[in-house]
């Protein structure tokens, strides 16, 4: 569908209230510059991502998913986080053992004050999924471009 | 003036496979046919769970919406090139769902699908004749027989060493010419045939069937159904859809296969659902194949192929069904 | 399997109950069906043989059902069944009655006739772990359901009464054939076109969502307008969500039973997704759904040293 060769991929991020948006949002206050890539959703915990959004994600089109939430111990409900962990890890074992690429769903652990390294992650993410190409395999039939 | 006879024909068994290996990307056979005639597994030929799968898609997209600049689009979808088979080799049964069921719903006097009419004209059907009748058939019940056709499609049945072909002009050319008396050979061994099937429902059996709706009888019978769709998707002569519309600001509406067996099939917008259990909706199955629809349209909605009784995962079975009604009937009970 | 056994033990069941959930010959050569047996004379027609591969504790979730006493027919899979029914609330334990059925296996019609050609049942006489096809003795291993062969729990870990004698051996350790880890053995690529044909093949009929007792939502995330997951087009996108979704739905619930297999009638391998996420709560969070009902379901709970290179 989108076959050019300067394609920008597109990331939903689902970002937790307290922690990894707040550390975007000081990325943003700080000017530092990353990939303007991503669409950020604000959830309030890593643990209230269903792992539904994500294929859903994925299958309006979406070319990688990044969730990111607060570091393990310091999550602001005490253990959403700690619940996130094991979902996204099934969800991702679940994608790597149905052949999809492990670069189209990706997690992280950034707190409030690392703005600089969220930057780093969105880089790193946009890098993973502008090397693995377009999403093919969990895209819906019937998506088309006006 | 031109004769209104068949043509009909001898091929040999080597002419046959030519003809259809040259034939090779216009043809499908339905995996049923392929069961009962395991002679033609050899050939490779593309095979199809249903008819079905070409002249009624298990999806597809009616039309595309966007909204841009403060109004709707609508986008017409274009079809792709029509690359479905030209030919479909499948047994009378099916055959007879397809003449008698799909085109009396989609090619009505006074509203034509016109995908349908479109797949349909540019399908022909090659009826094979049944030489065995497989374990789930009972077609004879449904009025249906293994050698049963519409004098418009092909018609091949084995022959001992030979296929007898009726009325083809374009799949497998120029056979031997029959003669009367092996005209005569075919036309006893078919009326053989069918003196030894056993007999068909009674001829009153939909309206009998109707006054009893309200039997205690259907509990029990619905009782291990599981309320799956497979029997309706897998059913040569279920024609149900829905429509749903997928996306917001920018989507399609899509037609695809429903199934009279689950729960929403029948909810109503004010969540008011008639058919609320397994019980409703298995009753309301055999009533439309053996009640409604031929009240209405003069034949069984049912052609007896058994497919469903084959891969339902806990075997409910519809010919039991049909017959434990056919009891309570001729036991003239009185339900009111 | 032991029929003699297991009709004594109806019999005396009816004084205590309304009705038993079992298996009786189908209409169809070798197929087994569910049954209701209410009354004495009906006892005779309950059967248990290696075509016995619906999971009977699906129906103790009819509405008309729960309110009354009923015994149920359970192999170990589907007593296990029973424990994560009872953790959830699905069902009142004093309402049922479980009859352990210690299993052999159930044998795949598929691997059958692939093996045999065309089949008759009068060529088979079914022993335990054998068979004997036309005078011949065979090992019933090789022709095992794919989740049968990798049993662990043939014996019921929960019951009321057993009806046979318990199976001395562990079958995933006996019959060394694991679907699971040979799928594992051969690269993402390949394993996504296996998926990929599969799923293209799906017709979304959800029998193996009906068939499974522990898909008893009244409204499935499949179906759903409000939120609107996915459409109901067979496509093989969408195929992978309801698939991929189903099987993290079951995470920590699946007995792997295998009746979600079973009940496909385009035979497609489905339970290879919930066997998975099956096989890594086992080895990550050391847990097995149905076998302990004390223990806190993997998902309700945590450890620090959960997996977690895979975050960045």
């Amino acid at each position: 569908m989108v076959n050019e060769e300067n394609w920008e991929p597109k990331i939903v991020a689902f970002l937790c209230h307290w922690c990894s948006y707040a550390g975007a949002d000081l990325a943003g206050v700080s000017r530092i510059q990353y990939p303007p890539n991503i669409r950020v959703v604000r959830v309030p915990c890593s643990g209230a991502v269903n792992p539904l959004y994500i294929l859903k994600a994925l299958r309006e089109g979406a070319d990688g998913v990044l969730v990111s939430g607060c570091h393990p111990g310091d999550c602001h409900y005490l253990s959403g986080n700690y619940f996130a962990r094991r979902k996204f890890f099934l969800l991702k074992e679940l994608l790597r053992f149905l052949g999809i690429e492990e670069e189209r769903v990706q997690f992280s652990w950034v707190s409030a004050s690392e703005g600089q390294r969220f930057s780093q992650v969105v880089q790193e993410v946009v890098e993973s999924v502008k090397r693995i190409g377009p999403s093919r395999k969990n895209i819906k039939e019937f998506v088309f471009h006006v | 003036m031109r004769e209104i006879t068949m043509s009909k024909k001898w091929i040999s068994q080597e002419q046959f496979r030519k003809r259809l290996a040259e034939k090779e990307n216009h043809l499908a056979i339905t995996e049923k046919a392929q069961k009962v005639h395991r002679q033609f597994l050899s050939l490779g030929i593309k095979m199809v769970k249903t008819p079905k799968e070409i002249l009624f898609p298990s999806w597809k997209e009616i039309y595309r919406f966007f909204f841009k600049e403060r109004s709707w689009e609508i986008q017409e979808v274009e079809e792709k090139a029509f690359s479905d088979p030209t030919f479909l080799l499948l047994l009378p049964c099916e055959a007879r769902a397809v003449v008698e069921v799909l085109d009396t719903n989609f090619l009505r006097e006074d509203y034509r699908d016109t995908d349908y009419a479109r797949r349909r004209a540019g399908l022909k059907l090659v009826i094979l004749g049944c030489p065995t009748q497989h374990p789930t058939c009972f077609c004879h019940l449904v009025g249906g027989s293994p050698v049963w056709r519409d004098g418009k499609s092909i018609f091949v049945l084995p022959w001992k060493e030979r296929f007898y072909v009726e009325n083809d002009e374009t799949l497998f050319g120029e056979g031997y010419p029959v003669s009367t008396e092996e005209e005569r050979e075919i036309e006893s061994w078919e009326k053989a045939l069918l003196e030894k099937l056993p007999s068909p429902l009674p001829p009153d059996f939909p309206e009998k069937l109707y006054a009893h709706f309200e039997d205690p009888e259907w509990q029990d019978i619905a009782f291990r159904c599981i309320n799956c769709g497979a029997c309706t998707f897998l059913c040569p002569t279920c024609y149900c859809f829905d429509l749903t519309v997928d996306g917001k600001l920018r989507g399609s509406m899509l037609r695809t296969w429903d199934s009279c067996m689950f729960p929403k099939f029948t909810l109503h917008a004010s969540s008011h659902n008639p058919r609320p259990t397994g019980k409703e909706r298995v009753r309301q199955r055999v009533m439309h194949k053996f009640s409604y629809f031929p009240l209405r349209e003069k034949h069984y909605g049912c052609v007896g192929c058994g497919i469903c009784r084959e891969i339902c995962p806990v075997n409910w079975d519809i010919k039991e069904a049909v017959e434990r009604m056919v009891k309570r009937i001729d036991s003239r009970c009185d339900i009111n | 399997m032991y029929e003699e056994e297991l009709h004594r033990l109806s019999v005396k069941l009816l004084d205590e109950v309304e009705c038993i959930i079992g298996y009786t010959s189908g209409t169809l050569p070798f197929r087994s069906r569910p049954f209701l047996c209410r009354k004495k004379e009906d006892v005779e027609l309950l059967t248990f043989n290696h075509f016995s591969g619906s999971n009977l504790t699906r129906y103790l979730l009819g509405k008309d059902l729960q309110k009354k006493k009923v015994a149920v027919l359970a192999k170990g899979c589907d007593a296990r069944t029973i424990t994560v029914l009872l953790r959830e609330g699905q069902i009142k334990r004093d309402n049922v009655v479980v009859v352990g059925l210690p299993c052999y296996g159930m044998v795949s019609l598929r691997k059958l006739e692939k093996h045999f050609g065309s089949l008759r049942p009068q060529d088979f006489t079914w022993h335990l772990d054998t068979f004997t096809f036309q005078g011949k003795n065979q090992s019933i291993g090789p022709f095992l359901e794919d989740t049968c062969q990798r049993c662990l729990y043939p014996n019921p870990p929960l019951f009321d009464y057993l009806a046979g004698p318990r199976v001395e051996y562990v079958p995933r350790e006996r019959w060394k054939e694991d679907s699971l880890r040979k799928l594992e053995e051969i690269s993402p690529e390949k394993r996504w076109e296996l998926f990929a044909q599969e799923f293209q093949r799906c017709i979304r009929c959800y029998a193996c969502r009906n068939a499974c007792p522990l898909c008893y939502c009244k409204e499935c995330f499949a179906e759903a307008q409000r939120p609107y997951w996915l459409s109901p087009a067979a496509t093989r996108s969408e195929n992978l969500f309801f698939h991929a979704g189903r099987a993290l739905h079951m995470a920590g619930r699946c007995v792997e039973c295998g009746a979600c297999e079973r009940a496909c009638p385009l035979e497609i391998p489905i339970a290879l997704l919930p066997l998975k996420v099956e096989e890594l709560i086992r080895e990550h969070f050391a847990f097995e759904a149905g076998v302990s009902p004390d223990r806190e379901p993997p998902l309700l709970t945590y450890r620090e040293n959960d997996p977690n290179e895979f975050i960045k």
